[in-house]
């Protein structure tokens, strides 16, 4: 195929991947690579996977306009979204990057959109535009990408990746964050976003539109209404912080699966909720079986096992206390399995590890076995952070479970809201702009970009479009400002919602727009005066208003009647009837009441 | 065949007119904003002298060697290419931003991209690579295993 070929053949791919299907967004993509390089590399390559490009270039464009066209086909806007990509030669391990170009608050739509929804609330570049019904700057992008041309990404579009990292998949998220699945916060200092200046004025830090949804259960706030310090430390309660957006709420039954492996604090309500937890390769499976009991923690002496008294590293002197109950033991000095095996011989039913001092910034570990004690355990044992421990010590009589509960989606508390990622430390993992690992099925928008994701953003694969729609990207097939379930012609564009009839279609998507039954086409006035009953100035004859064959009421053609005096009027009006009754649309008595009435 | 292309190019960009939603290539000088913005970031002097101060070191084999077919931890220069790049890819407007109110007295935050998203991978015994969407530079280098060695500031 030579060269003129493969152009067009790349043309005729592009363009039927902009083929719509029930919504309308129109992305537009900037290639911000020079010649021979990025996706205009001419490196000759097979057709992979549905890809038919035949240069690495091509396939980076082809996998590139079609992650763009599955974000086109499910969201809305009347605005072009402008997206400016490149690749580009990376570090090694660095795979790409992508977000918003800018933020906006208090904008107004233009009617009927509907601006925006917060206050002081920042929303990302696409997505304001999206509600304002206009593009907020027409010199900037909306969205930045980057990726690098360095990683062996597998082009292919179906998905079938085997051991290479899907490039569809990687751009569906990184994409998903620039149009609005993204805070603005600095979770590890809990600020939000931007003060500026302008000139002279100053405008202070704003929360944005994903911290309005991000809700803490256990002080029943959503991040903007917190303190700097409230959301820093909201930002490492792990399993305790959810998406509260009533459409990723109702969608998740649909998307996850119950049975839910959890650390859980069931009492008392002020620390209860799931904990971030570590897991053991010794000992009893998590949820095999449940166990759910008081929380002891551990004494031990102070010996050469372990100097402490809390280290668990030989017999307990409380055992007794312990016996029947879960062990909290801390960490440091001698192994994991010691630890647990003095819990198992003191009676307990499970053990907690929890950081030391040394490692208090640490994440819960997993724990490894070994040789001598790790086959001689038979109880559960799971590790928490030194943060969470030292909360349940302090809180005296806990109660807690260490299982598998089958009653709560795996990814969602138990009121079946969403989980965000929120782990401690925030350095070891990613942001609350993610769905909980533990979410299962594996989701879109999770930290790590599983190997077992589809395309599909919506149930019952996924949960990124009902959280998206929760933000502000309101479902709207025909782009103009009205939600598609308040929209009187959901596929046919009519912000001002005119409707004639006042029927449940709007004017434009109805057949009959005065529904006097002679269909539009034909009709002589498809808004007919539809008023009841004949009247002749301020006289109600009582009669029906009927209609004539070509869709003129018997008021319209009153209406349109030019007479200079009273005998011109009482003639034309007679013809009317004469019709009328001709036409057995009225009877002799009616005709006479309206004649009545001049 | 090239008559044939052309004929499907013609339906397909009558289909595409019919189209609400269009996915396709264009110039603009849109793009200037984030070329200009690449640059002033490069030049900044304050960037540079961080980069340069740093020294890093790969504590953990997160890159597969292709010739020996076995985990390896990232060489000197591949850790200070990973450095210099997740820096600019991490890179925070916080606290202060520039914006403007706009005429019609919208906000902007012109953040220039700079709350970005970062995909950052390791790679596993068998070859595979599992990924990690990082939002802070620390993010990152804790998932690479990337640890600061010397006196080149704090972390």
């Amino acid at each position: 195929m030579n060269k003129l070929s493969r152009f067009l053949l790349l043309s005729l791919v592009l363009i039927l991947a902009s083929v719509p299907a029930f919504a309308a967004a129109n992305i537009y993509i900037i290639n911000n690579d020079g010649p021979g390089e990025g996706f205009n590399d001419p490196t000759p390559v097979a057709p992979v996977g549905g890809n038919t490009g035949t240069t690495k270039g091509e396939q980076r464009q082809i996998a590139f306009a079609h992650a763009a066209e599955i974000w086109a086909q499910n969201i809305d806007s009347n605005v072009d979204i402008y997206v400016v990509a490149a690749f580009n030669p990376l570090a090694p391990n660095v795979l790409g990057s992508a977000g918003a170009w800018d933020v906006f608050s208090d904008f107004a739509g233009t009617p009927p959109y509907p601006g925006s929804a917060f206050p002081q609330t920042w929303y990302s570049s696409a997505l304001a535009d999206k509600l304002a019904g206009y593009d907020h700057d027409t010199t900037s992008p909306d969205l930045n990408a980057q990726f690098s041309s360095n990683f062996n990404f597998y082009l292919g579009l179906d998905g079938n990746h085997g051991p290479l990292n899907d490039l569809v998949a990687v751009l569906l998220h990184e994409l998903g964050h620039g149009l609005g699945f993204q805070n603005f916060v600095s979770e590890a200092t809990g600020a939000n976003l931007g003060n500026f200046f302008d000139g002279p004025r100053f405008y202070p830090l704003q929360t944005d539109v994903y911290s309005q949804f991000t809700y803490d259960t256990t002080n029943n706030m959503v991040w903007s209404n917190m303190t700097q310090a409230q959301r820093q430390q909201s930002a490492v309660r792990y399993g305790r912080v959810v998406w509260n957006g009533a459409n990723v709420t109702a969608a998740a039954p649909g998307v996850l699966s119950f049975g839910s492996p959890e650390v859980r604090v069931q009492s008392p309500s002020s620390i209860a909720g799931a904990y971030q937890f570590g897991t053991a390769s010794f000992g009893a499976a998590i949820g095999n079986p449940n166990v759910t009991a008081t929380i002891v923690p551990a004494a031990d002496a102070a010996n050469a096992a372990g100097p402490s008294t809390t280290d668990g590293c030989s017999a307990f002197t409380n055992a007794a206390a312990v016996a029947g109950r879960i062990a909290l033991i801390e960490r440091g000095t001698c192994g994991f399995t010691q630890k647990v095996r003095m819990a198992q011989d003191a009676g307990a039913i499970a053990a907690i590890i929890y950081n030391n001092a040394a490692n208090a910034n640490a994440a819960p570990p997993g724990m490894a076995t070994d040789p001598v004690f790790g086959p001689t355990i038979t109880i559960v044992a799971a590790s928490i952070s030194r943060a969470d421990a030292l909360n349940i010590i302090a809180a005296g009589n806990v109660t807690a479970s260490i299982g598998v509960d089958n009653s709560i989606l795996a990814g969602a508390d138990t009121a079946g809201r969403v989980r965000l990622y929120m782990p401690f430390p925030v350095v070891s993992g990613s942001s609350g702009s993610h769905y909980d690992t533990v979410a299962n099925r594996n989701l879109l928008m999770e930290p790590s970009i599983n190997g077992d994701l589809t395309h599909s953003l919506n149930p019952p694969e996924d949960l990124t479009m009902p959280l998206m729609r929760d933000v502000g990207w309101f479902a709207d097939a025909d782009v103009d400002g009205v939600e598609n379930s308040a929209d009187n012609c959901p596929n046919a564009a009519n912000g001002n919602q005119a409707n004639y009839d006042g029927d449940a279609q709007g004017d434009v998507c109805d057949a009959d727009d005065d529904n006097d039954g002679v269909a539009d086409g034909s009709d002589a006035n498809p808004n007919s005066n539809m008023q009841p009953t004949v009247t002749v100035g301020a006289c109600n004859s009582g009669v029906a208003n009927v209609v004539f064959p070509n869709g003129l009421t018997m008021m319209d053609r009153i209406a349109a009647i030019t007479a200079s005096n009273r005998g011109q009027f009482e003639s034309a009006l007679s013809v009317i009837t004469n019709e009328a009754k001709a036409l057995g649309l009225i009877t002799g008595a009616q005709k006479g009441a309206i004649h009545s009435c001049n | 065949m090239i008559k044939r292309i052309g004929v499907l190019v013609a339906a397909g960009a009558l289909l595409a007119g019919a189209a609400q939603a269009e996915v396709k290539w264009v110039t603009s000088p849109r793009a200037e904003r984030v070329n200009e913005a690449a640059a002033r970031r490069s030049a900044e002097p304050a960037t540079q002298s961080v980069t340069r101060r740093e020294m890093w070191k790969g504590a953990k084999p997160i890159i597969f060697d292709q010739e020996t077919k076995q985990l390896r931890r990232p060489t000197y220069a591949e850790v200070a290419q990973m450095v210099r790049h997740l820096r600019q890819m991490t890179t925070k407007p916080v606290p202060v931003i520039a914006g403007r109110i706009q005429a019609n007295g919208v906000h902007q935050g012109s953040i220039d991209g700079e709350h970005a998203t970062v995909v950052v991978a390791r790679a596993t015994a068998d070859g595979q690579y599992e990924t990690l969407c990082v939002q802070t530079f620390d993010e990152a280098v804790d998932f690479l295993g990337l640890v600061r060695v010397g006196n080149g500031g704090d972390r």
